[in-house]
C-alpha cells in the first residue's frame, strides 16, 4: 500500500469545511477510497503526483479534461501570454470571436457557437433552445446516460422535486422502437432528443450505436420536427477531430463540447445550425466568468495542436494498441476481459462481473503499482501517452493480472 | 399496498418485530410480535391473542416511555399480553442501552434496515429511488466471517431481511464496518457516509450504486421515523 498520511490529513481538514470532503465525481466514495489518493499536487504529461509524493501513471486524464497531457508547454505558453493581458473584462475579448470562428469552420453543421464553463451549463441551455424553437416541453434521453449536474438529468438523488423530470422521457440506448413509441405517445410535444455519440454510462460497459441507430434517430427527429442535441462533452476530440457525429455519420442540430476542448481549462461550447440561431439568442445565457479569455485561448491552442498533430488519430491508435495488448495479457491469465467503447476512451469490463468485484480488485492491485485505473468509469488516453509510458503501463498490467490470478 | 397514511405506524411495527427477531424472542411462535393490520386504525402484534396498539399510539413510541395497548386485548388474555409487553420493554431497554457490542449493532442495524426496506417497498419516493434494483446486500463487521444481516430482493417480491443460513453465493454488494463503534454510529445516522468511506471507517465492495440508493432511502426513512434515543 502506498503512503497516504498527507492525503488523509488533508481530507480530514477538507471535510470540516467542504461537504463530504470532496464532492461530485471526484468524491473518494465513487472510486477506490483507500487505494487512490484524495488530493493531487502536480502533473506533467501522463504522470501526476499526489500530496504524499506518490507518482501515478494516469489513464483518467482528469476524467477526460486533458487531451494533450498535463501542463502541456505549448498551451501553457499561450495561456501565460493571455493571462498577462487579462482574463475577464467588462466586454468579451477578441479571442471569443476567434474561437467561435474556429469551431464553426471546423464543425461541418455549425453556424454559430456560444461558450460557458461546464458541459452541464450548455446541455441544459441546449434543451432550452430546443424548447424555445419548438415551443414544446418534452425532452427525450437514453436511460442511464449522463448529461450533467442539473436536476433534469443528474445521477444523484438529493435536492430534486417531482416536476424536475416531469417532461424528461427515457428510452433504452439503441432501441429505436422505444424511441418511436415515445414520439407517438407524445406527438407534437417533443422538443429535443439529447444523446451522447455512444452510450458511456458509469458502472457498465460502453455500448456503441447499432448499425442504423443514428440514421434512425435523425430520421425520427426530422419527421417529428424535433431538435437533435449531441452531448459530445466527454467524447469530443477523442473520436473525430471535427466532432463525434462525423465518426458515426449523422448530423445533429446542436452539439455541446467541453472536457478536452480546453485541455484542463474550464470551458464548454455549444454549436448549432443557422435555423436555431434566433432561438439561441432568446434563451438567456451568461456567467460572470464565462467570457474567460484565458480558457478560450487554451481551447484555441488545444484545437490547433489537435489539428496540426492529428491528435484524434494518434490517441485512437495508442488506445487501440493499449486495449488490444491489455486484452491479450488478460487472456493469457484466463480472464475474459474486454475494453469496451472507443479505444481512445475504453471502459474495462470482465465478463460475468456485473457486480464489479473483479474490476475493483484489478484496479486496487494496479493502484498499488502506481497505475490510475478507475473501476467504474471509462478511462482516457491522452496524446502524452507514448511508447514508453504505454509499455510501462502494460508491464504493470501484466504484474497486476499475475497477482490477481495468484490470489484466486 | 399499504395505505400511505398508515406507513409510519406499520414501519414502526415492522421494526419492533425485527428487534424481537434479533433479540431471539421469535424463536417460537408463542408470544410473537409479528405485526398484522388489526383494523383501519390499529396494528396487532401476534396472530393469536394479539397485543393491539392504535396507529397513533405507535407513532408516539419514540416520545413516551410507555404506550397503552387496547384494553380489550389485555382483558381477553392478560398473561400473554403481559409477556408481550415485557418483550417490548426489553426491546426498548436494549435500544436505549449505552452498550457498544455486536448485539447492539445488530439490533440497531436490523431495526434501521427493516424500517428502510418497509419504505423501499411502499413509499412512492423510495420505490422510485430504488427502482428495479434487486439482489442481495450483506452487512459485515470487519473480521467476522458471516454477515450481521442481509437484505434481499428477488423479482416480484419486496425487499426483505434474510438469515445468512438461507442464502448462498456472492452478494451484489457488501458493506463492511471497521468496528462496532463505527457501525453503531452509522446506524444512529451520526456519520457522514462519504467522509467515513474515504477514511476507511467502512468499505463498500461490489455494485456500489445500489448501496447509495439504499443509503438515501435510509436517510429519507429516518427523517420520518427517527431512532428512539
Amino acid at each position: 500500500m502506498r503512503s497516504r498520511a498527507k492525503s488523509d490529513a488533508l481530507f480530514v481538514r477538507s471535510s470540516k469545511v467542504i461537504p463530504g470532503g470532496i464532492y461530485g465525481h471526484l468524491s473518494p466514495s465513487a472510486s477506490l477510497p483507500r487505494h487512490f489518493a484524495h488530493f493531487c499536487s502536480k502533473g506533467e504529461g501522463v504522470h501526476f503526483e499526489d500530496v504524499d509524493g506518490n507518482e501515478w501513471l494516469d489513464f483518467m486524464c482528469a476524467y477526460g479534461a486533458v487531451l494533450h497531457g498535463y501542463n502541456h508547454p505549448e498551451i501553457e505558453d499561450a495561456v501565460a501570454i493571455q493571462r498577462k493581458l487579462g482574463t475577464v473584462f467588462n466586454h468579451p475579448h477578441e479571442v471569443s470571436v476567434e474561437l467561435a470562428e474556429k469551431l464553426t469552420d471546423l464543425i461541418d453543421f455549425a453556424d454559430w457557437a456560444v461558450f460557458a464553463k461546464n458541459g452541464s451549463d450548455l446541455t441544459t441551455w441546449a434543451i432550452r433552445v430546443a424548447r424555445e424553437k419548438t415551443q414544446r416541453p418534452i425532452v427525450i434521453k437514453a436511460r442511464g446516460a449522463y448529461h450533467g449536474v442539473d436536476a433534469w438529468c443528474d445521477p444523484g438523488m438529493g435536492g430534486r422535486i417531482e416536476s424536475d423530470r416531469a417532461d424528461i422521457k427515457e428510452f433504452e440506448w439503441n432501441n429505436l422502437n422505444e424511441l418511436e413509441d415515445l414520439f407517438k405517445k407524445f406527438k407534437d410535444q417533443v422538443a429535443a432528443v439529447i444523446l451522447t455519440p455512444y452510450h458511456h454510462a458509469s458502472f457498465a460497459p460502453s455500448v456503441l450505436p447499432a448499425e442504423n441507430f443514428w440514421a434512425g434517430v435523425r430520421k425520427l427527429c426530422s419527421e417529428n420536427e424535433c431538435i437533435l442535441v449531441l452531448d459530445d462533452v466527454r467524447a469530443g476530440w477523442r473520436i473525430h477531430e471535427k466532432g463525434s457525429h462525423c465518426f458515426f455519420g449523422f448530423e445533429p442540430d446542436l452539439a455541446v463540447y467541453s472536457k478536452a476542448l480546453g485541455n484542463g481549462y474550464a470551458i464548454s461550447a455549444c454549436v448549432g445550425i443557422d435555423s436555431l440561431k434566433s432561438a439561441a439568442s432568446d434563451v438567456f445565457l451568461t456567467g460572470s466568468c464565462w467570457n474567460d479569455a484565458v480558457a478560450m485561448r487554451a481551447a484555441l491552442t488545444s484545437i490547433s495542436i489537435a489539428e496540426r498533430d492529428d491528435v484524434v488519430n494518434s490517441v485512437c491508435k495508442k488506445g487501440k494498441y493499449f486495449c488490444d495488448s491489455t486484452e491479450a495479457v488478460a487472456e493469457k491469465y484466463g480472464y475474459n476481459f474486454k475494453m469496451t467503447g472507443p479505444p481512445s476512451m475504453p471502459y474495462p469490463w470482465f465478463s460475468e462481473d456485473n457486480d464489479l468485484y473483479k474490476i475493483q480488485e484489478f484496479c486496487k492491485i494496479a493502484s498499488n503499482k502506481g497505475l490510475f485505473f478507475h473501476p467504474h468509469h471509462n478511462w482516457f488516453i491522452s496524446n502524452a501517452h507514448d511508447k514508453n509510458s504505454l509499455e510501462s503501463a502494460l508491464s504493470l498490467v501484466t504484474e497486476t493480472f499475475d497477482e490477481m490470478a495468484n490470489r484466486k | 399496498m399499504i395505505d400511505l397514511h398508515r406507513l409510519k405506524a406499520w414501519t414502526i411495527a415492522r421494526s419492533i418485530y425485527r428487534a424481537s427477531c434479533i433479540l431471539g424472542f421469535e424463536s417460537t411462535q408463542k408470544n410473537s410480535l409479528e405485526p398484522y393490520f388489526h383494523d383501519n386504525s390499529s396494528i396487532a402484534f401476534g396472530q393469536n391473542n394479539p397485543l393491539v396498539f392504535s396507529d397513533n399510539g405507535l407513532l408516539e413510541i419514540n416520545k413516551t416511555p410507555f404506550i397503552i395497548p387496547h384494553l380489550l386485548c389485555l382483558m381477553r388474555s392478560p398473561y400473554r399480553s403481559f409477556c408481550k409487553i415485557n418483550r417490548l420493554v426489553k426491546i426498548g431497554r436494549c435500544m436505549r442501552s449505552s452498550s457498544n457490542d455486536v448485539r447492539k449493532l445488530k439490533l440497531l442495524l436490523g431495526v434501521g434496515l427493516e424500517a428502510t426496506i418497509t419504505y423501499m417497498n411502499h413509499d412512492p419516493k423510495c420505490m422510485q429511488i430504488i427502482g428495479g434494483e434487486e439482489g442481495r446486500v450483506d452487512f459485515y463487521l470487519q473480521d467476522l466471517p458471516t454477515p450481521l444481516l442481509s437484505l434481499m430482493k428477488k423479482q416480484d417480491e419486496g425487499w426483505q431481511i434474510r438469515d445468512f443460513n438461507a442464502i448462498d453465493g456472492q452478494p451484489k454488494v457488501k458493506m463492511i464496518f471497521k468496528s462496532v463503534e463505527i457501525g453503531i454510529l452509522s446506524c444512529q445516522n451520526l456519520l457522514d457516509h462519504k467522509i467515513s468511506s474515504a477514511l476507511g471507517e467502512y468499505k463498500i465492495l461490489g455494485y456500489a450504486p445500489i448501496m447509495e440508493k439504499i443509503g438515501y432511502c435510509a436517510k429519507l426513512t429516518s427523517l420520518q421515523i427517527p431512532l428512539p434515543v
